[in-house]
């Protein structure tokens, strides 16, 4: 075996011998001619093979993908929620500022904490101030841009409670805009409209008038928008005539209000 | 020469070529440390396992020679790593690995593959003196590559040890 490494080692030497002086070259070119299809071939396939793996180890984990998806939708449909309510309050309380801009009242803005009552299925809002800002019942609950929503019946500390105008014990001396001597009173019917009532026969009433709080109630300024007449009612043998109102808000989408303050 | 040791001769020299065509065009598309694998050597012993100890020198010089026309290191850089890694490993089991067990093949592998990159990058080194290339070598390189092949050869040692007991014991 000796023999054979010795032989071995001399003929390796050799080769490279030969191939630095350039006796070989031709050999050289002729293995690496025969070889050149196979290894192509093979060459093909082995980028297949690198392509394959590549795309598998840089796929992406699709399920982790989704779920990181979910998650962020999620909390950007919160933040868009929250955008929301932001840009409505923001937008209550420009056209409030808008409407006391116009008036000398006096005011506190307050945010709607909590809505209804169903164990007496009473149609109120809860607001998020109370005898310690001023409030006191009979006072006006006003959204947007002068819009009378309700009034204030009960107040606590902290706390004040308010009928909305649907319900059936807010009622509020009110009149046509522009032209106030058709005088009435609008009260809450069955926590689902208002009606305009009370108003002489011979008072013209007509679909589309706006009603307005009239100020002959102590507390609630005249002017405030209560709705526009929807339906009126005539009986010609009735003494008053009467009117479905029509809300200038949507009741239960009001979160920023103001107490018109005395 | 009879038909039989011609044939004999022939086979071992298709079956080179096979093993350094895909040395050559498909490991260096294996996934991760795969790439680094030096089937050559893995053959180199697996000749000595199925004590062939002369063929183990013939296949060194062979692969060498074909691996050094086919890629671009200075001729004769393969061609000296490869027989020095089966001489070296043929003198370890004449004097350390004497009992030819599994375990032994193993560290015979680990040692000739760590061996083989060591050469590798050092006659690389020295050639690369001439070409003013020098001082680019990565050694960390090449120390990291001989650690991972030394594992991987050694592997593929253990897994073709059983298959070679498997193919003795069965059909020879």
């Amino acid at each position: 075996m000796r023999k054979n490494i010795i032989v071995t080692i001399a003929a390796a030497a050799l080769i490279i011998g030969a191939h630095y002086a350039g006796v070989t070259g031709f050999l050289e070119q002729w293995v690496t001619r025969v070889l050149a299809p196979v290894e192509r071939g093979l060459f093909g396939a082995g980028e297949q093979l690198d392509q394959a793996y590549e795309s598998r180890v840089n796929e992406p984990d699709y399920r982790a993908l989704a779920e990181r998806f979910r998650e962020e939708n999620e909390r950007l449909l919160a933040d868009n929620v929250k955008l929301q309510l932001l840009k409505e309050e923001n937008r209550t309380l420009r056209q409030q500022l808008n409407f006391y801009s116009k008036h000398e009242y006096n005011k506190k803005f307050v945010n709607v904490i909590g809505r209804g009552d169903p164990l007496s299925n009473r149609q109120i809002i809860t607001i998020d101030a109370g005898k310690e800002d001023g409030l006191q019942p009979g006072l006006p609950l006003v959204a947007d841009d002068g819009v009378f929503v309700g009034k204030v019946f009960a107040v606590e500390a902290g706390i004040a409670h308010a009928y909305v105008l649907t319900d059936e014990r807010c009622q509020v001396a009110a009149g046509i805009s522009g032209r106030m001597e058709t005088e009435g009173l609008v009260v809450g019917e069955n926590g689902l409209a208002s009606r305009f009532t009370l108003v002489p026969q011979d008072q013209p009433l007509e679909e589309g008038e706006v009603v307005v709080t009239s100020g002959l109630e102590p507390g609630v300024p005249a002017g405030l928008i209560i709705g526009t007449v929807q339906e009126v009612a005539r009986e010609s043998n009735d003494v008053f005539q009467s009117a479905v109102i029509s809300p200038s808000v949507r009741l239960s989408d009001v979160n920023v209000l103001s107490v018109v303050l005395p | 020469m009879s038909y039989r040791v011609f044939f004999q001769w022939f086979g071992l020299f298709l079956a080179l070529v096979a093993v350094f065509v895909l040395q050559y065009s498909l490991v260096p598309f294996l996934p991760g440390s795969l790439r680094l694998l030096q089937l050559p050597i893995v053959v180199v012993v697996v000749l000595y396992l199925l004590q062939l100890p002369t063929l183990a020198l013939y296949a060194a010089v062979g692969f060498g020679i074909l691996l050094d026309i086919a890629f671009p290191q200075p001729f004769g850089v393969h061609l000296v790593s490869l027989l020095a890694c089966a001489i070296v490993a043929f003198v370890l089991l004449q004097t350390v690995f004497t009992n030819r067990s599994l375990y032994s093949f193993m560290a015979i592998t680990a040692i000739v593959s760590v061996l083989f990159m060591a050469l590798f990058a050092l006659l690389s080194w020295l050639a690369s003196l001439f070409t003013g290339d020098a001082l680019l070598y990565n050694w960390a390189f090449y120390a990291r590559a001989g650690g991972i092949t030394a594992i991987w050869h050694a592997v593929g040692i253990a897994a073709l040890y059983y298959l070679v007991l498997f193919w003795h014991t069965r059909f020879v």
